[in-house]
């Protein structure tokens, strides 16, 4: 989780447990290809992961998510070293606060604004794995955007 | 194919009513917010919105707050934190709770050292935007909470094994 990051250089507010859970569980409920889920922590979680048994260059891929106090969000989405992409919502001042890190690197400086606009839990753990399982079926990286909804 | 947001609202819309919608707002609704600004996330009309507001106040629920003219609410902290104790007072053994305490107590006496200050109020006052150590430091305020809420699970675990023998 420590890295080189915008996530790490804001104030994004506390994760929150219940926030945490709830979004677990919402995703479990949507995609059929998660095979598990855990939180870093069980007392003490500050992430929670999830494991997909696909992917979108290799065979797997983990979601790892964090939601704060302040409603400030992290989908980071990984498939190894090589390709990474995630939907943030947090303050930052060069782009928008709700911004996607493209993949490969997903890195500062591969930020743009993100297609997604809803704000709850539910909804937006929905877009982030509908976004991912379009991207999958259609082997298309662009649709991780939508720019163009077919 | 519509648009992703709409994809959401639709599919959410579909599944639930006004009220299930409003209650998992509120309940995820960590700041004191508007009614409008329920409403607009719960997809569902201001004066719907109030009235259910208001059950959910009575109900314990919700939290409101008058902010001059306007009435806001928030999900009530008490009942969450009540709830996190009764689950991590019976998903966890008293071992488990006591280890989870020394590691957290280890991570909140990590973070005084990285940083050499008494406090996570300390800490704030020290971090300009943009430094390293905001993400420290909203773990720290986390790792406080939890900390606090595994202590009480303890507390209440003890209350409940004196009482029932």
């Amino acid at each position: 989780m420590r890295g080189d990051t915008d996530w790490e250089w804001a104030d994004t507010g506390a994760p929150d447990q219940q926030l945490l859970a709830r979004a677990r569980t919402i995703a479990e409920t949507y995609e059929p290809l998660i095979v598990d889920s855990e939180f870093d922590s069980s007392l003490n979680p500050q992430e929670l992961h999830l494991f997909v048994s696909d992917g979108i260059v290799s065979e797997s891929g983990r979601f790892d998510i964090v939601w704060t106090e302040e409603l400030n969000y992290r989908y980071h989405y990984t498939e190894g070293p090589d390709f990474n992409y995630r939907y943030d919502l947090h303050p930052r001042l060069d782009v928008p606060d709700t911004h996607f890190h493209r993949p490969p690197a997903a890195s500062h400086e591969d930020a743009v604004a993100s297609c997604i606009e809803v704000e709850t839990v539910r909804l937006v753990t929905f877009a982030v794995l509908q976004l991912w399982r379009d991207t999958l079926e259609s082997g298309t990286l662009s649709f991780l955007q939508q720019p163009n909804p077919p | 194919m519509t648009d992703i947001n709409e994809r959401a609202k639709a599919q959410w819309r579909e599944e639930t009513t006004s009220r299930d919608r409003l209650k998992e707002v509120i309940e995820e609704t960590t700041v004191y917010s508007s009614v409008s600004t329920i409403a607009s996330k719960a997809l569902v009309s201001e004066p719907t919105t109030r009235k259910y507001l208001n059950e959910f106040v009575e109900s314990g629920l919700a939290v409101s707050m008058q902010n001059g003219r306007t009435t806001e609410y928030k999900r009530d902290e008490g009942r969450v934190i009540t709830q996190r104790i009764e689950e991590l007072r019976t998903t966890h053994t008293h071992a488990e709770l006591l280890e989870g305490i020394r590691e957290m107590n280890g991570d909140i006496r990590d973070f005084r050292r990285k940083y050499d200050v008494d406090s996570v109020e300390d800490l704030a006052t020290i971090l300009e935007p943009d430094d390293d150590g905001w993400a420290d430091l909203n773990e720290w305020r986390s790792t406080r909470k939890n900390l606090a809420l595994a202590k009480a699970a303890l507390q209440v675990d003890e209350a409940h094994r004196v009482a029932e023998v």
